[in-house]
């Protein structure tokens, strides 16, 4: 299929094409509390190939174990997820809904840029009443693509086969495929323009809380995952799939967390340079769009002396925001890794002649720029899913584990280090959802644990809250000293190229 | 004392005055002035980097009517601090020794403004031009200043105007019989009015089209520019009588805060349409250098600090408390609150201003609105408006600040209650802390506002207010302090500290101060 047509440019980026295009709505709903600018406008993308079938046609199978393959039922796990009862963020009767309602003028429920992460696209048929195994929020053919297409295939022994590309071309996205992953979560998780998905500064100031620094593999494990690994499941199906040269599953532990990492520094990149493109293609969205910048290059309470000023602007003009940074430790252990493209803040070192020649940077140049900057994080990526899944692996996984420590040894903010952290963590077979987990301290000064899925919501601090809580009081000085205790620990990994266990599921 | 004044006053005159007539440059050298970098390159204790020269050591006398040194002579206006004498006698002793002004140029020696020039590589800040223009009288001169000049600080030609032409007359018995026309042709300055005072103060205080603290500045370490002209005055070391000056007047201290107001408002439009009109003419919208008065838009010292430079916690996401916010637009900072707010309140708190202020009011509202969504957008169009309206501003309040200045008498009609109506009829612009400060200085401006008191050094002009008015202020004053090590209001709370307004003691009783 045709890869996502963006707004100006028609330049499909080398991830792979999501099989279907969303037709985003510009409907803005509700009485205007004042004269608000349209926090999205219609966005025209050629009408999907595929059309869904429906979260209740998907459960019919999948609440019960599939044969060998699919070996668990998908919604004992999918029902406790967070993604399932996303689309209570759109209630009027949550009150921080309703204050931002307010605030902005707006009703959720029929706001294109709420409903285009909070729920399932427009075209799939809504869930009329839920029941233990059919949730009304983001549904299965979300992520995994309308499946007009693949409904009858799929059910195929062969289809477990075929390629990324076969799939992608009956409309499912290959989410096996850590490229694939990456892109369909970022694109919530840190936005994408084409498919509407943005929160603008304007929305964080009405109040929606603030994206987490995201970690693919660590995020995966925290939502309770409803998939298997290839290798936690039956021996003969391993077998059998290693025999078919199974080949997405190939991505070993280690490349998934290094893809993603890089994923997602390209994901941040690629989101500016979409976002000036459609700016510039006359968008009715504000250059420059606050929610892009760092939030803490301007939310920092003012102290003087500071250990801003001491620790220097890495050649911006003080006072000068920069672009989010938080993907940029993690990404600098994989290009490091993969030996290609240098060193991050030179790879971004561009971005700051633009944005010391006026704030926030100009348009223009940081289109150009990070056209050019998202070509050297593909060669990156290409390299790392090159990685042969022999011997070599374990040398690497040494490697990373060093380089992980010794760059948290050093590391200047709150998520940074919590991806370093994260990444660390999964090195030692630790999950992100096991509060026993090794990485003792570095789990409890950067809150790495997410709440077990099936916590009581009611009763459940938010993730998001625990982050923030954690992050205003996180001592740096301390994170750095448990990184370098780390460094010691980095010659032996726990041996083995992936964790064996499976994270636990269920009350 | 008599004896250290003089030393003092010799020390001063002296300085650098090595004796020896050197008409070329030559480099500093470190083994004669501490901060001066040493051969390789390394910063001294005291701070600096980059070898340096400068321009010879014989005073050029044309430069000199600017500075100190002529007229700080001990028979002139140098002469001891003693109780029989003329205060014009020793005007320069107590600049020298009390006013800060004279310390300007010692600043940019200090850790902390070496530390600014490092940053935004500049040079040694006692040699770069964004710094000078303010910190010295360089902005002033016609030609480079020796350093002798610059070291006087902000000295006698800032605000008495270049000498050159009236030095010598002014001495002469003629000198009475000219007129203000006559005396301002020789380029002397008649500071017979608030408005020609404050019209000194504001090119450095606020900033004009050759001098700006702009955020580059002060992300580097500068402290913000806030101006509000009575309460520096009430601050202020006086190098003069008070008795033959405006300062005598019955309006005198209501006269200082209203003026002074207008006139503020009126240099922060000027400041603000400069930099809009920079910016549309700069079509490449580049900056060749920091500290380069080249187009740069959104200019963050425009607005308000707070709204950005406050940690975000989780109580940051409680979700919009849409009748709460400071602007319309939600994200958006408020443009300058600090001198909105004194507008507002000069507006509100002086009798009879209503008509004069109109014009002002709505020239504010009108930017505010501009500014309100988009308030980083820096297209041509979009500046051409937003430089427009501020020029609409600025003739506004001067208009304004003349009518109030050809009152004969200005009556302030401040008090808590006034304060917080005006507060209920712009809830969202009151919650800053900006705005919370000017409230205190208003409530001050409100007890100082008769003629100013005899004295020519600071006397705590509030020593007649009741002590418990004082003690009311003076607990607005603590729950505006920023923390210690802090640079901004933390544990700010706007609700708490209006009604504390509310209840400061009101109209202060006299009686014997405690």
């Amino acid at each position: 299929m045709t890869g996502m047509v963006i707004a100006r440019g028609s330049r499909p980026h080398d991830a792979p094409a999501w099989a279907a295009a969303l037709v985003a709505l510009a409907v803005m709903g509700g009485g205007a509390a004042r004269a608000a600018e349209p926090v999205i406008e219609a966005v025209q993308l050629p009408a999907p190939a595929f059309s869904f079938k429906g979260t209740t046609l998907c459960t019919r199978c999948h609440r019960s174990p599939q044969g060998d393959w699919c070996d668990e039922a998908t919604t004992a796990a999918w029902r406790y997820d967070a993604h399932a009862r996303s689309h209570l963020a759109l209630s009027s009767e949550n009150p921080r809904t309703r204050a931002i309602e307010r605030t902005l003028g707006i009703t959720a429920a029929r706001t294109a840029a709420c409903v285009a992460c909070h729920t399932r696209p427009v075209e799939e048929p809504p869930v009329e009443e839920e029941d233990e195994f059919v949730h009304a929020g983001i549904s299965c053919e979300t992520c995994h693509g309308p499946g007009s297409g693949y409904f009858e295939p799929h059910m195929e022994k062969a289809w477990r086969f075929l390629t990324s590309a076969e799939k992608e071309s009956l409309g499912m996205r290959d989410l096996r495929n850590p490229l694939t992953k990456a892109a369909n979560c970022l694109s919530c998780h840190l936005g994408e323009v084409a498919s509407g998905r943005v929160i603008s500064h304007e929305m964080y100031a009405a109040g929606h809380p603030p994206l987490p620094a995201f970690e693919m593999e660590a995020f995966s494990e925290g939502m309770g995952r409803h998939w298997k690994r290839v290798w936690e499941k039956a021996p003969r199906v391993q077998a059998a799939a290693v025999e078919a040269g199974y080949a997405t599953e190939g991505a070993s532990e280690l490349t998934r967390t290094l893809i993603g990492a890089v994923a997602t520094l390209r994901a941040s990149v690629a989101l500016i340079e979409s976002y000036a493109a459609a700016h510039a293609a006359g968008d009715a969205r504000p250059w420059p769009e606050l929610a892009l910048y760092d939030c803490q290059a301007c939310h920092h309470d003012l102290a003087v002396p500071s250990w801003r000023q001491e620790a220097g602007y890495g050649g911006l003009v003080p006072g000068r925001p920069s672009f989010v940074r938080w993907p940029r430790a993690l990404a600098n252990v994989a290009l490091a890794e993969a030996g290609v493209g240098g060193d991050v803040d030179a790879l971004l070192a561009p971005y700051v002649v633009l944005l010391n020649r006026r704030p926030f940077g100009d348009r223009a140049g940081l289109e150009d720029l990070s056209h050019e900057t998202l070509g050297s994080l593909d060669a990156a990526i290409a390299v790392i899913a090159g990685w042969p899944r022999d011997a070599s692996l374990a040398r690497r996984e040494a490697d990373v584990t060093r380089r992980l420590a010794t760059a948290g040894a050093r590391v200047g903010d709150f998520e940074s280090a919590r991806l370093l952290a994260w990444a660390l963590a999964a090195r030692r077979g630790d999950t992100t959802t096991d509060a026993s987990a090794r990485s003792g301290d570095l789990a409890r000064l950067l809150a790495l644990t997410f709440p077990p899925p099936h916590a009581d919501p009611s009763v459940t601090t938010p993730f998001w809250i625990t982050s923030l809580e954690t992050a205003a009081t996180a001592d740096i000085a301390a994170v750095r000293a448990a990184f370098g205790a780390a460094i010691e620990n980095a010659a032996a990994p726990a041996g083995k190229a992936e964790p064996i266990r499976s994270p636990p599921r269920g009350p | 004392m008599r004896r250290s004044v003089l030393l003092l006053v010799a020390g001063l005159t002296a300085w650098e005055a090595g004796g020896t007539a050197q008409a070329q440059s030559q480099p500093c050298r470190s083994d004669v002035c501490p901060q001066v970098i040493s051969a390789d390159g390394q910063a001294t204790a005291d701070g600096g980097i980059g070898q340096g020269t400068y321009a010879g050591m014989v005073p050029d006398a044309a430069a000199t009517a600017l500075g100190a040194s002529s007229c700080g002579t001990t028979a002139c206006h140098g002469g001891p601090q003693a109780g029989n004498r003329d205060v014009l006698s020793f005007a320069f002793t107590i600049w020298a020794k009390d006013d800060p002004h004279a310390g300007a140029y010692e600043t940019l020696h200090q850790p902390r403004s070496q530390r600014m020039a490092n940053l935004l590589g500049i040079g040694p800040a006692h040699r770069a031009e964004a710094c000078l223009a303010c910190h010295s009288m360089q902005a002033e001169a016609r030609q480079t200043l020796p350093r002798e000049v610059l070291a006087d600080g902000v000295a006698c030609g800032s605000c008495h105007g270049d000498a050159t032409l009236w030095r010598e007359a002014h001495t002469l018995p003629s000198w009475k019989t000219l007129s203000v026309e006559e005396r301002g042709a020789l380029g002397y300055r008649d500071l017979a009015d608030v408005s020609a005072r404050v019209r000194n103060c504001v090119p450095c205080h606020v900033g004009d089209e050759s001098r700006e603290v702009d955020h580059d500045l002060i992300a580097a370490g500068h402290p913000r520019l806030a101006f509000e002209f009575s309460a520096y005055q009430r601050l202020w070391a006086r190098h003069w009588s008070p008795t033959r000056t405006v300062e005598s007047r019955a309006d005198f201290g209501a006269r200082a805060w209203a003026v002074g107001q207008a006139e503020t408002v009126r240099a922060v439009a000027a400041l603000l349409a400069v930099r809009a009109e920079r910016t549309a003419r700069d079509a490449e919208e580049r900056r060749s250098a920091p500290g380069d008065p080249a187009a740069v838009w959104p200019e963050f010292a425009e607005f308000d600090c707070y709204a950005c430079h406050r940690s975000l916690g989780p109580r940051s996401f409680v979700g919009g408390r849409a009748e709460e916010w400071r602007n319309p637009v939600p994200g958006s900072p408020a443009w300058q609150p600090w001198q909105t707010s004194g507008a507002w309140l000069t507006s509100g708190g002086t009798a009879g201003t209503a008509p004069d202020f109109a014009a002002v009011e709505r020239a504010i509202d009108t930017l505010k609105s501009v500014l309100a969504a988009r308030w980083a957008a820096a297209d041509p169009q979009r500046m051409a408006t937003l430089a427009t309206e501020a020029r609409a501003l600025e003739a506004a309040a001067a208009t304004a600040a003349a009518a109030l200045e050809s009152r004969d008498h200005i009556e302030l009609s401040v008090s808590p209650e006034r304060i917080d109506g005006l507060v209920t009829a712009r809830p969202p612009e009151w919650r800053t802390w900006d705005s919370a400060v000017q409230r205190v200085l208003a409530l001050e401006a409100a007890l100082a506002a008769g003629p100013a008191p005899l004295g020519t050094w600071p006397t705590g002009t509030l020593s007649t207010v009741p002590s418990e008015t004082r003690q009311a202020l003076d607990a607005l004053r603590d729950g505006l302090r920023f923390p210690a090590g802090r640079d901004g209001p933390l544990g700010f709370d706007p609700v708490r500290f209006r009604s504390l307004g509310r209840e400061v003691p009101w109209p202060p009783v006299v009686r014997p101060a405690d």
